[in-house]
């Protein structure tokens, strides 16, 4: 039993056990870290390899020989220049690496891994860094064998959906006294092409697959595009719809297809769940740090109970029997505003009407 | 002069476009993958204002196709990508992207003709 050992530990943490026990000795301690199954590698402050735990040989396929006393990177650089260059500025500022990275073995296989690396710090002063490394290869093949599943199996049924889209499209051209009983069909063959496409988004919301990429845009740019894209929509129902903008200026930073989506959806809802001739009004607002959007409509509203179960997935309220929907609108717009770090507020009676409100951070 | 080469390997989305173009005046040929498309081209190349380009084919895909349409038959002419595939990224130098499913042909008609005028 090493004691000194035993003080270090006791030291850094209050022992709940009243006596020290043999079973923590420095051996234990050593020929526990030598059964992680994940790589450990420490490094001293320069980044010269001062032990490695088994796993490092059977993951990257170097002897101990080979690695200890060398700079770490004996397996690495495979990824671009400045990876690197970021990966060594965190962990000298004394913050936690954490990412993915394409590693080399000896053997010239390429591989996936999950690192991350922590400075060891005495008094203040890093000393050290100690990295774990994850072989997630498997993990990787498997996600992007799900992706290519999703992909195939949503081109094949969306190609039938289609093609029934345009053949009743041109039966209805060439038979105009039948075209209310084939817009009823059509208008069910859509509820199946939104359903496909929502259940790609939910499928990959599932698998955190949804990229997001922010920009800094001008809000007028995002909005314009939407407004045009629901001008045949107001018009069929002769909706009275009214857009006040008094920031027309203003630039937001956030991922202009994820806003884009979360615009649509809510104004296509605003529309759908309004009756014939109503009033759709659409208002951006800006205050010190964040901004927001509303879509106030006078349609069937939502029964109070049921708006905090909006946002489920295949949750119809109550009074929409008779309009055709997914029901995962609501989830898919919910997800898109958290991954924008965005809030969402509904407010609504019944039969009086719906208001929407989503605040986004200005930054 | 008004001719379309449609190329998609679906023979149901040949016929309904032509269908619909044939009913608009528009000349059509069809082309049931890239392969068949570039034989086309490469007799009736300059008579063709437009192509409609599914991008998921068998043997030679969309992209395939009009790279070699560009830099090896040195034909430069427009193209719509006509697809299904929920992709996010598409090709650079063909900016005009329909998904079939997202557009009525009423509306693929009026994009079409932005192409004629």
């Amino acid at each position: 039993m090493n004691t000194n050992f035993q003080t270090i530990l006791n030291k850094l943490y209050i022992r709940s056990r009243s006596s020290l026990d043999d079973f923590l000795s420095e051996e234990t301690y050593i020929l526990a870290i030598e059964s992680v199954f994940s790589s450990v590698i420490i490094t001293d402050k320069e980044g010269i390899v001062q032990y490695i735990n088994p796993a490092v040989e059977r993951i990257t396929g170097y002897t101990r020989n080979e690695i200890i006393g060398k700079k770490v990177g004996l397996w690495g650089g495979i990824m671009d220049a400045s990876y690197y260059r970021n990966l060594w500025k965190t962990i000298n500022e004394g913050n936690i690496f954490q990412g993915e990275i394409q590693n080399k073995r000896k053997n010239g296989d390429l591989y996936t891994a999950k690192i991350v690396i922590s400075p060891i710090q005495k008094k203040g002063k890093i000393i050290g860094f100690i990295g774990t490394e994850e072989d997630i290869t498997l993990e990787k093949k498997i996600q992007k064998e799900k992706e290519e599943f999703i992909s195939l199996a949503s081109h094949q049924l969306r190609t039938p959906l289609g093609a029934m889209k345009w053949g009743l499209e041109l039966l209805a051209d060439s038979n105009p006294r039948l075209r209310s009983d084939i817009s009823n069909i059509a208008i069910q063959n859509q509820l199946m092409i939104d359903l496909v496409n929502r259940l790609l988004i939910v499928l990959r919301i599932a698998d955190n697959r949804i990229p997001v990429k922010k920009d800094i845009v001008n809000i007028s740019t995002i909005i314009e595009p939407i407004i045009s894209s629901i001008q045949l929509k107001l018009h069929k129902k002769d909706i009275f719809f009214s857009f006040y903008n008094p920031h027309p200026n203003l630039s937001v930073f956030t991922d202009v297809i994820l806003l884009q989506e979360i615009l649509l959806n809510t104004l296509d809802n605003a529309i759908k769940y309004s009756k014939n001739k109503g009033k759709i009004s659409f208002q951006l607002t800006k205050e010190k740090d964040h901004w927001s959007f509303s879509v106030k409509d006078a349609g069937i509203g939502i029964p109070l109970k049921e708006i905090p179960h909006v946002y489920n997935k295949f949750y119809r309220g109550s009074n929409t029997i008779s309009i055709p929907g997914t029901g995962l609108g609501m989830y898919i717009v919910k997800t898109y505003i958290h991954l924008l770090k965005g809030s969402i507020a509904i407010k609504s009676s019944l039969n009086k009407g719906t208001k929407i409100i989503c605040t986004f951070p200005l930054k | 002069m008004k001719n379309i080469l449609i190329v998609d390997d679906d023979t149901i989305y040949r016929d309904l476009i032509r269908r619909k173009l044939e009913s608009e005046g528009y000349s059509v040929t069809e082309a049931k993958g890239g392969q068949e498309a570039l034989d086309i081209m490469k007799i009736q190349g300059t008579n063709i204002q437009l192509i409609l380009l599914d991008l998921r084919m068998p043997e030679m895909d969309g992209q395939t196709f009009y790279y070699e349409l560009k830099n090896r038959l040195h034909l430069d002419i427009p193209a719509i990508i006509l697809t299904n595939q929920s992709v996010a990224v598409y090709p650079s130098d063909l900016r005009d992207f329909v998904v079939k499913t997202d557009i009525t042909l009423d509306e693929l008609m009026k994009k079409i003709e932005g192409y004629f005028i």
